[in-house]
């Protein structure tokens, strides 16, 4: 027997290890625990807040640009709306259809031409300006006009005219039509000759007339049913 | 010794999370600081949608309602281009105005420089030489002589309805009320 055979050997898991070891191994678990528990969702919580306060650092540096565009398309609002009511200014009346044969009839006797037949042709609207409590009616609805004017609330008003009288009497008459305030668009447009020159009373040779048949079509906006209209106008003419 | 490295741990991430906590909180009451922003944004984004849309309709209305004045034809213009480019040794009967065509019937008198079917080739030359009328466009359709004197003709004319007389056109053919509305328009930057 040697004293140098195996028996003293330290155990791996000495006393002191334990007493070290365990406390040390506690407080890792717990730390884990804290980690994997509370910090993990806290930092997923801390992403998801950064990416929105980016998102929202993001719209706060829009804002400006945002606000100049803004003033701009309001800018440009304002213009198209100014443009708009310029050119409805010049092409549609208001309350204006109810002298409109007076008008005529002006324009006649400065003229010197003689209106033989005026005939109201059927008023074109839109139904929607018409009636606009009737706009959700699903059952009747209408398709849109295909005049904007129309769409805008006027109503577009005919009438067919035969006047008689020296040729540039009707091109004057014409002239002055055209010259009113409200937009008189002519068409259909007829020319024929109503009798060769012969002598006047006074001797001297008379012009030769011709008579013109002609549809005058013009605008106003649409407000009431009771408002007046050429037919009503057309029966105190004859 | 363990306890105490263990507890050390334990207070390094104790720390670390109170840390995030902090920065969690800081986060929040920054998101809470810039929502309204949001909701500015979004408010500024659909009244710029809005006007913007407006403004276009808007402008597609103005543009089809000024096409639609500019296709107007002038009516005076008309019968003074007529006036214009009829011989004087030629009387018209009927004219009939259609959108793409004219019809013209008539008599032509010989006068002492030119018969009547001389003075019928002029007007209808005169009447192709019109900025709406294409080459070729005036045909003419009949001429007869009854009595020996006089030739009664029937003209039909082409029309290009596309083409529109300028402002200053129309004010030369005396047209002026539709000039002077042209020309306000184009004043104020309609598109004409």
């Amino acid at each position: 027997m040697t004293n140098l055979a195996a028996g003293s050997r330290p155990s791996l898991l000495s006393r002191e290890r334990i007493l070290l070891g365990a406390p040390v191994l506690g407080g890792v678990l717990i730390a884990a625990g804290i980690g994997w528990f509370l910090m993990r969702p806290a930092q997923e919580r801390v992403v998801v807040l950064e990416t929105r306060v980016e998102e929202l650092s993001a719209l706060q540096r829009q804002l400006p640009l945002l606000d100049r565009q803004l003033v701009k398309a309001n800018a440009k609002f304002a213009k198209a709306q100014q443009q708009q009511a310029l050119l409805l200014d010049v092409i549609a009346g208001k309350d204006r259809i109810q002298t409109f044969l007076a008008m005529l009839d002006q324009v006649s006797r400065q003229t010197g031409v003689d209106i033989q037949r005026y005939e109201p042709l059927a008023v074109k609207q839109a139904v929607s300006a018409q009636s606009p409590a009737q706009g959700n009616n699903k059952t009747k609805a209408s398709p849109p006009p295909t005049d904007p004017l129309l769409a805008l609330g006027y109503r577009q008003t005919s009438v067919a005219l035969r006047i008689e009288g020296p040729y540039q009497a009707l091109q004057r008459f014409l002239q002055q039509m055209e010259a009113l305030e409200l937009l008189v668009e002519s068409s259909d447009l007829n020319l024929q000759a109503a009798g060769n020159a012969s002598e006047s009373d006074d001797g001297n040779p008379s012009v030769a007339r011709t008579a013109l048949s002609i549809r005058l079509s013009f605008y106003d906006r649409a407000e009431s049913p009771q408002s007046a209209t050429p037919a009503a106008s057309a029966k105190v003419m004859s | 010794m363990g306890a105490g490295i263990g507890t050390v741990v334990v207070l390094i991430v104790l720390s670390v999370y109170w840390q995030l906590l902090n920065r969690e909180r800081a986060l929040q009451q920054t998101v809470a600081r810039l929502t309204p922003l949001e909701q500015r944004v979004a408010k500024a984004r659909s009244r710029l949608q809005k006007a913007t849309s407006s403004a276009a309709k808007l402008q597609q209305d103005t543009a089809r309602i000024t096409a639609q004045l500019v296709s107007l034809r002038s009516g005076s213009a008309f019968l003074e281009q007529l006036r214009r480019v009829t011989p004087g040794g030629v009387k018209l009967q009927t004219v009939a105005v259609q959108p793409a065509q004219l019809r013209i019937s008539g008599l032509a008198e010989p006068s002492s420089v030119a018969g009547g079917l001389e003075q019928i080739n002029a007007f209808a030359l005169n009447l192709e030489s019109l900025a709406a009328v294409p080459i070729d466009g005036a045909a003419i359709q009949q001429a007869q002589t009854s009595d020996g004197i006089s030739t009664t003709f029937s003209l039909q004319v082409q029309i290009d309805p596309s083409i529109k007389p300028t402002p200053q056109q129309l004010r030369y053919l005396g047209a002026l009320g539709l000039a002077a509305r042209f020309e306000l328009l184009k004043q104020k930057g309609l598109p004409l």
